[in-house]
């Protein structure tokens, strides 16, 4: 109920198309619908997928959605939190939107005593690999070649990582 | 014939322990205990069959069981038994309670008078029969009966009041004023705490008769002043006590009070425009432009936060230059706010003041080309609604279109988008993809009910009933029902229903247009052979469509005109609780609005839906309905067996047709597709009934739509009625008028010897013709007469008419028809295309 | 036009039940909205504005005898009289209840979405809380608002100074919790005149005596 202009909520499952909306009007690549409902199922069981919606003057203009990386025996073991998802219209870049959703995940991997936070970025994406060096990320490993699938952009992908 | 007196009993002895059991059947009805009660009654029943009081008793219980054709049986056995031996005064009262659940009012009253003249001392009586006199409009009878049980019961407010209030209605002021006040003097220095609001509301709402009283005469309305200042202190609505004052000072002539209390009541409420009107007029400014803006320049600096002293001067400033810049002023700020109103804020002044379009153009085109998306996104997009929404106005579509897609782009998430866009499409005639861009803005929040409508308002237009039912009841509650349609019934959904039953009208415009020509062509080519059993399919299932689409949507509209009667009849206990709340000036305001319920908006607009329906079937010549039954039933005959067999195909999704249609539950409603409304053998009457009585007794003469009772009169042969209808158009609606000529000129050519109408009526109705201005009533026989060419002579042309008459004067059909698709051209494709799918 | 703040009448309970079906998912029979406007006709508000649409060309309309044209539309109360928004309030009647002070409650509130970002409901709740306490005497308001409301919350919380008094379980008919809450009403502080110039730096006030007519 915060007054800033800028705000996070929870995503409520009457408000997942906002986030399916935000998420391919802004981002090249096409998530299947599992994708999505990921975000309002598994409420009973331990919280391994964290997702926000991001409101400029009350309007959603921003979604983040991250997970945190499980371990192979299955178990939560994870080594950090992975960023699936962040982005912002592009009318509303620059406000602070990014940083604020950034937060909310470095927050939540804190909480789960985790160090790290992991994001895949598209090769040609310079203005996402800029703004995520800015905020502390560094390029974890070589190219990853052909990673994206449904994508209008580039299929190579980068590794960025930060860790506290 | 009214029941006789109680005449008295042969066997004294026997009807003694008899009426004791009654009696006691009588406690357990009170006591609601109705199938005990039953069960006594039966016992009496037994012994006495013509037991009168005991028949009406049980009809009574009956009908509280819901057991209401059982009730009306034994009511009609009782009373018919009266006629002959008469009836108590017990029984009396029963009938009477009877006859007021079954909503038969006037003959409640009637029972319950007798009731009285046959000795009952019961006086709850008289106020029972208040309510029902007022609930009839028997505002004389409601004076007698609440002046009897004032006299019983002097010790309640609410007695007073009532009396008060059948004297006011009764037009005895004096009286009124007189009653109100001998209780006042009655209760003075005795009122508890939770009795002054309704002490503060009669007082208040004896200033108001004597307000109405004093009409223009300067002394009773000093009198009347006098005593609102006397009990000012005991009044809470303090709103209303400022509002009378400003009332009466502006009465007075006295400028600078009337405009000091308007003052007040704007610093109250600075957002209600009424007060500002007010104001200009108190100090006689109305037409002092100049004076005009140095007072609203002053009141904006004492209320800027409201919009009237921001709005008006833009209604009156003529200076071009000063005009754009308040507009601009105006304007930009909403669009900077993000203000989603902001065109329907100014849309008004685009048609009082057509200089306001250009200025508008030019205005926001500016601020819009210096707005940074990225700095100022919200304002962006604003304005990129706001001038989507201009384009569509002035009839640009392509540009309308093009900026609510920018805005679509920038900022995906705002669902007010893409209702704009679904309005420009359906604008342009593209109602399918329209709905598809509601579903696609519903899905951004499906708790927000209002996209939700939208979107099934839009699903209907489509003339998709299915997605449409399916979309809409994510909000109903579908306790016992497949579907909503039942609860939207019960909330009384009226925009639901109507839409749903206009969906339902196209498709049985469609399917009907389909089925005659799949006929038609079977007729003339026979069955392809080897396809016969589609082909019967298809001709069941269009005639099946057809008949269910054609008996929905009249169920759909009568449902509407089922919700006003309630709505009438939900008046029923306030003519009491009124009077013992202590609201008398909200009761008053009730009754006022009871009698024009049946002019409201949707009633007008289900009524006129019905009569499209029930009009045709009056038109349908029974040959050519004979004729269709033959051919289509000789098909079947022909081919009997595959006849059958596709029969048990399509009866099996029957019952979830059914189901699917479901409005009321089915104990009270057999009739599910309205298949037996639409197979009346009389549907003039059915629509007089069922729609036009009430509207056509109770909807002020002015509102009242002329072309509707002329059609409806044309119908059942009343030419004089017609006659007046056109009169009443025409005093209204201009001699010019473009359906003033087209009822003339079909009204004339009516009264030819050819046509079917009574003589007499023919001879009224051409009197009447001969006394019209222009009208040729020499060429009446003249067979070769162009009428089209005089009415395009002498009257304004538009749609509306040119459809009249294309529909009456089948002899120049085409020539209007032509006319028509010339006409079209002229309004929005939507229309266009909603001409030439279903009207022509 | 834009939008008129106004009292509620009984001509205004049609449209009032339509915008609730429009907007809410707690819908009420006619019948108790004529409870409402008859036992507390000084309680309620509506907010309506004046629309047209082109002359004649649409076909749900009518005209009548003074050229004024009504839309077939159920928004629609008058000739060109559009409602957007209401509340609706009563007193606390509950004969469970008699033994506290007269206190008020909000039964409904809601606005069209397309006329949102006007101020028009915090308008109709200033209004309606005034009347409350100036004509019922009310002394406190109450009323239940969805957890997920967040337009709502904003509004009661913040703008109106409500207070939370409790969460109460399962509410609504779909399952979903709502926030009890509860203002004092005192009659100064509630005067509109106090809000209509909030935001500005300099407050003027109306002394109902000074010209209008000069600057």
């Amino acid at each position: 109920m915060s007054r800033d202009i800028v705000s996070l909520d929870n995503v409520y499952a009457n408000r997942l198309g906002t986030f399916v909306k935000l998420t391919n009007s802004i981002l090249p690549v096409q998530y299947p619908d599992s994708f999505f409902q990921e975000i309002v199922q598994n409420k009973n069981g331990k919280e391994t997928s964290f997702a926000q919606l991001a409101f400029y003057s009350e309007v959603a203009v921003g979604a983040v959605k991250a997970k945190l990386i499980a371990n192979k025996k299955g178990g939560i073991l994870p080594h950090g939190m992975y960023i699936e998802v962040l982005a912002v219209l592009e009318h509303y870049s620059g406000k602070g939107i990014g940083t604020k959703l950034l937060e909310y995940v470095e927050s939540e991997a804190k909480k789960h005593y985790q160090h790290a936070l992991y994001v895949h970025v598209a090769s040609d994406n310079v203005r996402a690999i800029t703004w995520y060096k800015k905020r502390g990320f560094e390029q974890d490993g070589d190219v990853l070649l052909d990673y994206y699938k449904n994508t209008t952009g580039s299929a190579n992908a980068l590794v960025l990582k930060k860790t506290f | 014939m009214p029941p006789r007196k109680f005449l008295g009993s042969k066997n004294l002895a026997g009807r003694a322990k008899e009426h004791s059991q009654f009696l006691e059947a009588l406690k357990l009805y009170e006591s609601r205990q109705y199938k005990k009660s039953l069960k006594t009654l039966d016992t009496v029943l037994k012994k006495d069959s013509l037991n009168i009081d005991a028949l009406a008793l049980k009809g009574l219980d009956l009908l509280s069981l819901g057991e209401k054709k059982d009730a009306e049986n034994y009511v009609k056995n009782a009373i018919s038994k009266i006629q002959s031996i008469g009836a108590s005064a017990i029984c009396c009262h029963v009938l009477g309670i009877y006859m007021r659940s079954t909503q038969n009012y006037a003959e409640a009253i009637k029972w319950f008078q007798t009731s009285l003249d046959n000795g009952s001392a019961n006086q709850q009586i008289y106020r029972d029969l208040a309510t029902l006199q007022s609930q009839i409009g028997d505002f004389k009878g409601a004076l007698a009966s609440r002046k009897t049980y004032w006299e019983s019961f002097l010790g309640y407010r609410s007695n007073w009041t009532g009396l008060a209030v059948a004297q006011d209605i009764n037009g005895e002021h004096e009286k009124a004023i007189d009653t109100l006040s001998q209780f006042e003097k009655l209760v003075e220095g005795k009122l508890g705490e939770p009795e002054l609001y309704e002490h503060n509301e009669c007082l208040m709402y004896k200033n108001d008769i004597m307000f109405r009283a004093a009409g223009d005469n300067k002394d009773k309305l000093h009198n009347v002043l006098n005593h609102l200042n006397e009990v000012e202190k005991d009044i809470f609505d303090k709103y209303g006590v400022l509002d009378r004052k400003a009332a009466i000072y502006h009465k007075l002539g006295d400028s600078k009070l009337a405009s000091k209390y308007i003052r007040m009541l704007i610093q109250r409420n600075p957002d209600d425009f009424q007060f500002y009107g007010r104001l200009e007029e108190a100090l006689g400014i109305q037409n002092d432009n100049e004076k005009r803006e140095i007072l609203y320049g002053n009141l904006q600096k004492f209320y800027p936060r409201s919009d009237p002293p921001k709005f008006i001067p833009l209604t009156f400033i003529d200076d071009k230059s000063k005009l754009e810049a308040k507009f601009a002023d105006y304007v930009i700020a909403q669009l900077k706010r993000g203000v989603p109103a902001t065109f329907g804020n100014v849309k008004p002044l685009y048609r009082s003041r057509s200089e306001f379009v250009p200025i508008s153009d030019k205005v926001v085109n500016e601020f819009f080309q210096q707005v940074d998306p990225y700095k100022d996104p919200v304002s962006y997009v604003w304005t990129c609604y706001y001038l989507a929404q201009h384009y569509l106005y002035v009839k640009d579509f392509s540009k309308a279109e093009s900026f609510i897609n920018k805005a679509i782009e920038s900022t995906p998430t705002l669902v007010e988008f893409y209702i704009l866009k679904g309005r420009i499409l359906k604008a342009i005639g593209k109602l399918d993809e329209a709905a598809e861009w509601l579903e696609e803005g519903r899905k951004l929040d499906l708790q927000d009910r209002f996209i939700n409508t939208k979107t099934v308002k839009y699903l209907l237009r489509a003339n998709n009933v299915d997605k449409a039912v399916e979309t809409v009841s994510l909000f109903t509650k579908n306790d016992d029902s497949v579907n909503g349609v039942k609860d939207l019934h019960l909330v009384e959904a009226a925009w639901f229903i109507v839409e749903q039953a206009e969906a339902y009208h196209r498709l049985y415009l469609e399917s009907n247009k389909r089925l005659h020509e799949k006929l038609s062509a079977v007729k003339t080519q026979g069955l392809v052979e080897e396809d016969v059993e589609s082909q019967l399919k298809e001709l069941k299932q269009l005639e099946w469509s057809t008949k269910k689409y054609q008996g929905l949507s009249l169920k759909r509209f009568q449902a509407v005109a089922k919700m006003y009667r309630q709505f009438e009849d939900d008046q029923l206990d306030f003519h009491s609780y009124c009077m013992r709340k202590g609201t008398p000036r909200a009761y008053l305001e009730m009754l006022d609005w009871g009698r024009r319920i049946y002019g409201n908006p949707m009633y007008v607009r289900s009524m006129k839906g019905a009569s499209q329906i029930l009009f045709q079937l009056h038109d349908e010549s029974a040959e050519s309905k004979k004729e269709f039954d033959e051919t289509f039933n000789g098909i079947m005959k022909e081919n009997a067996k595959k006849s059958k067999k596709v029969n048990s195909q399509l009866n099996k999704h029957r019952d979830e047709e059914r189901k699917a249609c479901v409005a009321y539950s089915e104990s009270e409603d057999k009739d599910v597709f309205g298949l037996e409304l639409i197979s009346s053998q009389n549907p003039l009457e059915v629509f007089w009934n069922e729609f036009y009585k009430s509207y056509a007794t109770k909807s002020s003469e002015e509102a009242r739509d002329y072309v509707l009772e002329f059609e409806y009169q044309y119908r059942t042969g009343k030419l004089a009625l017609c006659l007046a209808a056109l009169n009443k158009y025409a005093k209204y609606h201009g001699e010019k008028s473009g359906l003033t000529g087209a009822m003339a000129i079909t009204l004339l050519l009516a009264t030819r010897e050819s046509e079917p109408f009574e003589a007499i009526a023919q001879k009224v109705a051409f009197k009447g013709c001969e006394s019209i201005k222009d009208l040729p009533v020499a060429e009446r026989d003249n067979q070769e007469f162009d009428w089209c060419s005089f009415f395009t002579e002498h009257y304004e042309q538009d749609l509306p008419s040119l459809l009249f008459l294309y529909k009456h004067e089948p002899r120049q059909g085409e020539t209007y028809k032509a006319l028509i698709l010339n006409q079209i051209s002229t309004v929005r494709p939507q229309h266009q295309m909603q001409v030439l799918q279903y009207q022509l | 036009m834009p939008v008129t703040i106004r009292r509620a009448t009984i001509d205004d309970i049609i449209c009032m039940q339509n915008a609730n079906l429009h907007n809410l998912p707690e819908n009420y029979m006619l019948k108790y909205y004529m409870y409402h406007i008859l036992s507390w006709p000084e309680g309620s508000f509506v907010a309506t504005t004046r629309d047209v649409d082109e002359p004649q060309m649409d076909q749900l309309s009518l005209e009548d005898g003074k050229g004024q044209e009504t839309k077939l539309d159920p928004n629609y109360l008058a000739p060109g009289e559009k409602l957007v928004g209401y509340v609706l309030a009563k007193m606390n009647d509950d004969p469970d209840q008699q033994d506290q002070a007269p206190n008020g409650h909000i039964t409904s509130l809601s606005v069209m979405r397309t006329y949102r970002r006007m101020g028009i409901a915090e308008k109709l709740m200033r209004q309606a809380l005034f009347a409350l306490r100036e004509v019922y005497g009310a002394q406190f308001v109450s009323l239940h608002v969805r957890q997920s409301n967040r337009a709502a919350l904003h509004l009661y919380a913040d703008t109106l100074e409500f207070e939370v008094l409790s969460v109460e379980k399962s509410y609504y008919q779909d399952g979903e919790d709502a926030y009890a809450m509860k203002k004092v009403l005192k009659l100064d502080e509630l005067h509109p005149k106090n809000f209509a110039n909030r935001k500005m730096a300099e407050k003027l006030e109306d002394d109902f005596e000074s010209d209008l007519l000069v600057v």
